[in-house]
């Protein structure tokens, strides 16, 4: 009463466009706590490999930490690392690393990863191709032979079946924040596990921790995914299936990862063509 | 009934405005300002400056059937008129002007011209002429007369409380608008965070037995209360992409016109006032009262005891749908249903970025359009791809802005893509080029 009566509001006050209500959200805090989530697997992978998997994150992070903020500094804009999404590349990276992997190897990859797959398309969001599976690509393509050694969480000992269980375990957390979307997850793990076991296709390397890491922080990565309903589901199917059939048909090195490749080229043109009259 | 499946339950807010039910009544303000522009016609001023008028007496009209009259809100004089705005000086005597009572017609001819005559318009928020509606419903012989008392958007309680507190009265309007319409039924559609007016209103109807109005109630969710939603909730079916409710059978009213009617109908008295809800978290005493058409914003903020604090920005109407105003010598026009004064730690925080694609927007949209295809189609000027996109069918509910994490203003990207929809783009077309 005494501030309006005393006239002490300031005229004009501010206008703009509505609406002048906002749920919250933004992408800084959704990156912020998908790294969050990836904790678990992120401290249990210490624990399998010790120093091996200290100096792949280290190197990997303080990479595309480096190489985005001087790509940044280089075409004058700002600096955007804060936002976490090199990091969240790095981790995942990492990840697709096996455990005695050479340190240019990193630094290749997260070149491509960061560089040539993230901010030459545009920076964060922008992508086309999943940064971190695009520079697993390339670096298999520049040494295969450094990857004939499994996977970390494919150790055979009862840590690599502890990490497998955490990695469900964060994308099931994932999943209730509302950071994924469950379809991706489920029906790529339903068209995969149904051309294992239903067509018996795929006597190859089935690698269930690599599996389920694609199904809940790959596939779920949605700049390369698809908007509308039907490729939500479209998409991942067709991945599940091509990573059990290329592996077996075509003997595809990691079949797994190509998949993803393979399904980002598609996803834009299945969104357009699947395009009802309805919208979605 | 089948309720809304998309859009959002959002946080409601309504707690402060509803302490008290109660509807509190004004002293006449003592200037009230009258804009011409309704939106849909300039009206002309039948009144000179220095004329008496008295409460109800129609002031600007317009000869073409499309246009409802002007009727002032205070008895007093006339102070000024031009070309878009009549300024009244009220003498506080609040003088009715009288009008000769008439027997209730009973004829959809006869309610529809009283409906004109005492300028009713869509009290939910278009402001649309209500006689265009029912004639548009005869002639399309609809079946389904849907009174909307939902009111989804936070922060507005002004429907909640004129249905506690009028229930018999939206009844009686119900069956007028439903005579008029030559709808068969009449459905009141009730959120379910208002079920005692549901109760209310079939009590009041056990005894004015009225067999073809009945209530029902659905769940909270914005935006339940959009035309499209209700109508799909009522049919229990999926209205087409260009279909409206209207050629599906439905009318849908508001309560707040239910009531205008009733008053129009039973008591020949013309929509001079209506129930604003005064809220927001910067008022210090958030109410519903009756505004008069016409009254400024200062003084509905000084019928709830002023402001708390410095408010971010000063709405009229919800936060979703409603308008930023920057002055608050603004006036209450009929179709603005709240006035809002909102505080900073709401607003949206954080700059535009680039979308991410995360598809919320496509998740909440209560017509099943891709927001973010429209927002490319408008940056890139491509009309074409924007009303491949049915751009058209857009409500403007609010909603994909608000969850929008990259913090896009897509509604309003829209509109505007909306409004040069309708102008001829100074650009010439591929063919007059190819032409040339």
């Amino acid at each position: 009463m005494q501030l309006f009566l005393k006239d002490k509001i300031d005229l004009p006050l501010v206008t703009g466009a509505g609406p002048y209500l906002h749920e919250g959200r933004s992408n800084f805090k959704t990156n912020w706590h998908t790294l969050a989530v990836m904790l678990p697997v992120f401290l249990a992978s210490f624990f399998a490999f010790g120093w091996n998997a200290l100096r792949i994150y280290a190197i990997s992070m303080a990479c595309a930490i480096f190489f985005e903020a001087a790509f940044q500094k280089a075409t004058r804009q700002k600096i955007r690392v804060s936002d976490g999404s090199s990091l969240l590349i790095a981790v995942l990276f990492s990840w697709l690393m096996p455990e005695t992997v050479p340190i240019y190897v990193i630094l290749i990859g997260i070149f491509i990863a960061v560089i040539c797959a993230k901010e030459m398309f545009g920076g964060f969001a922008q992508h086309v191709f999943h940064p971190a599976a695009c520079g697993w690509a390339v670096v298999l393509c520049f040494s295969p032979s450094n990857f004939s050694s499994s996977f970390f969480w494919s150790s055979g000992s009862w840590f690599g079946t502890g990490i497998i269980f955490l990695i469900f375990f964060s994308g099931i957390i994932l999943w209730l924040k509302k950071l994924i979307r469950w379809e991706g997850t489920f029906f790529y793990l339903l068209s995969a596990g149904l051309a294992r076991y239903g067509l018996n296709l795929g006597g190859g390397n089935w690698d269930l921790g690599l599996v389920l890491m694609v199904a809940f922080f790959l596939m779920t990565d949605m700049p390369s995914s698809c908007m509308t309903k039907k490729g939500r589901i479209l998409i991942p199917a067709i991945t599940g299936f091509l990573s059990v059939a290329l592996s077996t048909w075509m003997s595809v090195p990691e079949a797994t990862v190509s998949a993803i490749l393979i399904s980002n080229a598609v996803a834009p043109l299945m969104e357009t063509s699947l395009e009802s009259v309805y919208g979605i | 009934m089948k309720p809304l499946k998309r859009g959002m339950t959002l946080p409601d807010f309504k707690y402060g405005s509803l302490s008290t039910t109660k509807i509190e009544r004004l002293a006449p303000p003592r200037f009230v300002t009258f804009s011409l522009d309704s939106g849909f016609i300039l009206l002309e001023p039948t009144v000179k400056e220095g004329d008496d008028v008295l409460v109800g007496t129609k002031i600007a009209a317009h000869s073409s059937y499309d246009s409802v009259p002007l009727h002032s809100s205070v008895s007093g004089r006339v102070v000024k008129v031009s070309t878009d705005s009549i300024l009244i000086e009220s003498n506080e005597a609040d003088q009715r002007e009288l009008s000769i009572r008439h027997e209730i017609p009973t004829e959809p001819s006869q309610i529809i011209q009283l409906i004109r005559e005492a300028g009713i318009v869509d009290l939910g928020g278009s402001g649309f002429p209500t006689h265009l509606r029912l004639h548009e419903a005869r002639e399309k012989q609809i079946h389904t007369l849907v009174i909307n008392g939902c009111e989804s958007e936070p922060f507005l309680t002004s429907d909640h409380v004129l249905m506690v507190n009028h229930a018999v009265e939206i009844l009686k309007g119900t069956e007028a608008l439903r005579l008029a319409s030559g709808a068969k039924r009449a459905v009141i559609a009730v959120e379910r965070n208002k079920l005692e007016a549901v109760e209310i209103l079939n009590t009041k109807n056990y005894h004015l037995k009225f067999q073809d109005i009945e209530t029902a109630h659905l769940p909270v969710r914005y935006p339940q209360g959009s035309e499209r939603a209700l109508a799909e909730s009522v049919l229990e079916k999926k209205l087409g992409p260009l279909e409206s409710a209207l050629d599906c059978g439905v009318l849908v009213e508001n309560v707040a016109t239910a009531f205008a009617v009733y008053e129009a109908v039973y008591l020949n008295k013309p929509l001079y006032e209506r129930v604003v809800t005064v809220a927001g978290p910067c008022v210090i005493e958030p109410k519903n009262v009756w505004a008069r058409i016409g009254t400024r914003s200062r003084d509905l903020f000084r019928s709830a005891k002023g402001l708390l604090r410095k408010p971010a920005r000063v709405l009229l109407g919800g936060p979703l749908t409603g308008k930023a105003i920057a002055d608050l010598d603004v006036p209450i026009t009929k179709q603005i249903p709240a006035l809002l004064a909102l505080s900073d730690e709401l607003l949206p925080k954080g700059s535009e970025q680039a979308c991410t694609r995360c598809a919320r927007c496509v998740d909440v949209c209560p017509e099943s359009l891709i927001p973010e295809k429209l927002m490319k189609a408008v940056v890139k000027e491509n009309q074409s791809l924007a009303l491949q996109y049915r751009i058209n069918s857009c409500t403007e509910c609010g909603l994909c802005a608000y969850v929008c994490p990259s913090h896009i203003p897509l509604t309003q990207l829209i509109h505007s893509g909306k409004t040069s929809q309708s102008q001829p783009s100074g650009a010439p077309s591929y063919a007059t080029l190819l032409e040339g």
